[in-house]
């Protein structure tokens, strides 16, 4: 697989220059990780001993924990929500409807707006409303207005490849639109639908800024994670952000083992598009 | 008679196998354009209503009135940090495109050895939150931290620098750190989908790497570079998270002060206002970037 720039030299210096990216890209994360195993109250240096004290008291942590599970939770949610609606908007986008245009666009609008406007938007309307703000209406809410057009993206390109004349045959053979759905359509596009919903689970584990604003009191865990880093950096938020990390990894680990055993990793690579 | 009862009915049922789901349409479409409807379009609404408003030391003055409009424009402070955070936003933006192109030419069409695990290196930053890739920052930077501790230990300075940290140098420094990876993700997407052998046809009629990469790669990854630049952008100029942690008074952004009217300052309309100058400014750059390369060439690569 060499393309024409692969000369030698010219191989050597993108070589070069892509390591140079990966320490960058790699360094500040080892950086705390270790640091996370200081014996210091401070987060940078002197190096103090290693302990595992910092994991001990975060893991002892009950506000740390329930933050770690209601992220969990609204993520899940968030995940499986936005999964069928992608696949229902997906759906429908394979045939010609009045308003396609501007539904498209409206899709693709909370992708170009920035964070904070429409979190700041929501929290005035629901103000406006009397409501208040919390996880399972603000902050949900807020969550889907953001990962439903990143389903639908995801999902799309797999439901606009397939063949709609495998379906109309089944259809044509006596197979209900649901049995078509379920039995056609549904088996070729599942690991586009499986990566969709890793994704938006991990957008929305991650999601701050929209979050900070919706959730009221309560706490996700990069929210609560937030409040110790502005109040009290100390080694322990090092080792909660190392959790999280190995978490998230851990969990698209998960995932991409579960697509490549149906050969479809490359395509999960390919779903963190956007 | 049954026989011919099912076979009468062939006609008008295999019409209605195709079209029917026009039925289904409604079912599809409904709840996705009701979240959008409620909580994108109507949110913008009532911001667009609430900036007419203004804010004073008894509530919320009713009487619509163009108040928030003249303090923007009057008030030069406002104008200057629109610029500043723009300016920022496009040299973050830059910056990432100019390390993501080679880093993703390289992964799609020059590594041979090792590729899958390189590729799942360079994607799974991408997947970790990026407070806590910012926050990754403070232990390195921080007058305590290990830049000054290695520079102080080997001599090369002899007090902590404080420059490191807090400023706009470290804005910028953070931030690319931070988007690198939704600038190389979508521009390797695109080098990927590109067949090698329109690369080796282009030199086989005797173009120059150069004018291969001119003529035939930078077009057709085009999408993946405008999809990097808008995402990046889009992420610079509403930044909130960064110019908090790393920039300290003078890394001040855009966001920051928006976010200012929602807590300490407690003044909505005059956020709303603000808002809707961000969400204005970001689209405007969009749009001289969708002039070159269509959006939905951008978003919808099937």
């Amino acid at each position: 697989m060499k393309g024409p720039l692969s000369r030698s030299g010219a191989a050597t210096a993108f070589g070069l220059f892509a390591i140079a990216v990966y320490v960058f890209l790699y360094l500040p994360v080892i950086t705390m990780v270790v640091l996370s195993f200081n014996n210091s109250i401070g987060i940078g240096l002197p190096w103090g001993g290693f302990t595992t004290r910092w994991y001990r008291e975060s893991l002892e942590n009950a506000l740390a924990r329930n933050a770690f599970l209601s992220s969990v939770q609204l993520a899940v949610v968030v995940s499986l929500v936005s999964s069928s609606l992608g696949l229902g908007v997906a759906l429908a986008f394979r045939r010609a409807f009045r308003g396609k245009a501007l539904m498209l666009n409206a899709l693709i609008l909370p992708l170009l707006m920035p964070g904070i406007v429409l979190a700041v938007g929501q929290i005035t309307l629901w103000n406006l409303l009397g409501l208040l703000p919390g996880l399972w209406g603000t902050a949900l809410l807020g969550h889907l207005v953001y990962t439903v057009p990143f389903a639908f993206l995801n999902i799309f390109p797999r439901v606009h490849r397939f063949d709609p004349n495998i379906e109309a045959a089944a259809a044509d053979l006596g197979a209900g639109p649901w049995t078509v759905f379920a039995t056609i359509l549904l088996p070729r596009i599942l690991p586009g639908l499986l990566a969709s919903a890793l994704f938006c689970f991990t957008l929305s584990f991650d999601e701050f800024t929209r979050t900070l604003f919706l959730i009221g009191a309560e706490n996700t865990l990069p929210i609560y994670f937030w409040s110790i880093i502005l109040t009290d950096p100390s080694p322990a938020a090092s080792a909660i952000a190392t959790l999280s990390v190995l978490f998230s990894l851990g969990i698209v680990a998960l995932g991409l083992l579960a697509l490549s055993g149906r050969r479809r990793g490359r395509a999960a690579l390919a779903g963190a598009q956007g | 008679m049954a026989n011919l009862g099912s076979l009468s009915a062939e006609g008008p049922k295999l019409a209605a196998a195709r079209p029917r789901p026009q039925a289904f349409l409604g079912l599809q479409l409904a709840p996705t354009a009701l979240l959008l409807a409620l909580f994108m379009a109507a949110p913008l609404a009532v911001m667009f209503g609430m900036s007419f408003f203004r804010a004073t030391i008894f509530g919320l003055e009713t009487t619509p009135s163009l108040g928030n409009y003249e303090k923007l424009v009057s008030d030069p402070l406002y104008g200057l940090l629109l610029l500043k955070s723009l300016r920022i936003s496009l040299t973050v933006t830059v910056l990432v495109l100019l390390i993501s192109y080679p880093v993703a030419y390289w992964l799609a069409k020059m590594v041979t050895r090792w590729r899958t695990a390189l590729l799942l290196l360079i994607f799974a930053p991408y997947w970790v939150n990026y407070v806590i890739r910012t926050y990754a920052w403070m232990p390195l930077l921080g007058r305590t931290g290990v830049v000054n501790s290695v520079l102080l230990a080997t001599g090369v300075i002899d007090r902590p620098l404080d420059m490191l940290l807090f400023n706009e140098f470290s804005v910028q420094l953070v931030m690319v750190y931070v988007y690198l990876p939704f600038g190389i993700v979508p521009i390797y997407l695109s080098l990927d989908r590109i067949d090698d052998n329109l690369l080796r046809a282009s030199a086989d009629l005797g173009a120059s790497p150069w004018a291969s990469f001119r003529q035939v790669v930078l077009p057709l990854s085009a999408p993946g570079l405008a999809g990097a630049a808008m995402t990046v952008f889009v992420l610079a100029i509403g930044a909130y998270v960064t110019p908090r942690l790393v920039g300290g008074p003078s890394g001040i952004m855009y966001g920051n002060l928006i976010a200012d009217q929602f807590g300490a300052s407690f003044n909505w309309s005059w956020g709303a206002t603000l808002s809707l100058v961000l969400a204005l400014a970001a689209l405007a750059v969009i749009a001289l970037v969708a002039r070159r390369v269509p959006l939905a060439k951008v978003f919808l690569q099937s």
